[in-house]
């Protein structure tokens, strides 16, 4: 057999959830981001590759705020798998 | 002491009831209702959503907030879903607390936290026929 490199790319999945205003503009109440490596994204970066994954959220991008594992989270935390995470517009319940 | 969603008409009689107590001096129920007028624009219903697992949560941590902060009996929250008309309730509070003072206090604090952190959305139904999410800046 030939010698070949072998790339293994590792990536991983996470859920994301949308409401309101974000679910209309996507069509779905959630989607499934594919994170291109092995670490541990930030919730910036799962922001980042929601909205190039959904352009139709670019306007909306930098105003959605996050929940992970249903507590509101900064672009920094950390998004672990197998929790609950949600990119959504600012509230107006009440 | 209790928080809930609910897609029933409010029940705000049996929320009051549920704070009312002899240890208390006052009961403060808020209700919420959906208002016709709206910077001149006019409302023919509104539509509510939520993230049900984070809106409980967000409301039990209000609760807790007011237990800690103000010398209450009971607090009782609820939000109600779905399409509601003219007039209809979207949100009662009911607090209970041995002086009127602090009632008043918590029952403010308890509306105005609400509003900027529980994971509920409105939809406007506006007279015109069309609709808008409402996401304030």
């Amino acid at each position: 057999m030939a010698n070949e490199a072998v790339e293994e790319i590792s990536t991983q999945q996470r859920i994301i959830l949308l409401f309101a205003e974000a679910r209309d503009r996507v069509g779905r109440d959630r989607v499934v981001l594919t994170i291109p490596d092995a670490q541990i994204p930030t919730v910036g970066q799962v922001r980042r590759l929601l909205i190039e994954q959904f352009p139709s959220l670019r306007d909306l991008g930098p105003r959605l705020l996050a929940a992970v594992d249903s507590r509101y989270a900064m672009n920094e935390d950390p998004v672990p798998a197998n929790v609950d995470v949600a990119f959504f517009p600012p509230v107006s319940g009440g | 002491m209790a928080v809930a969603l609910t897609r029933e008409p409010i029940d705000f009689t049996q929320l009051a009831e549920s704070v009312r107590s002899s240890a208390a001096g006052a009961v403060l129920l808020f209700l919420g209702t959906v208002r016709e007028l709206t910077a001149g624009r006019r409302t023919v219903a509104l539509d509510y959503e939520a993230y049900p697992e984070m809106a409980m949560r967000e409301m039990t941590q209000l609760e807790e907030m007011a237990l800690n902060r103000w010398p209450l009996l009971a607090v009782s929250i609820i939000h109600r879903l779905g399409h509601l008309e003219l007039g209809e309730i979207s949100v009662a509070i009911a607090v209970s607390s041995p002086h009127r003072h602090d009632a008043f206090d918590a029952g403010r604090f308890l509306i105005d936290e609400f509003k900027k952190v529980v994971p509920i959305w409105k939809k406007e139904n506006w007279d015109d026929g069309t609709t808008e999410w409402v996401h304030p800046h």
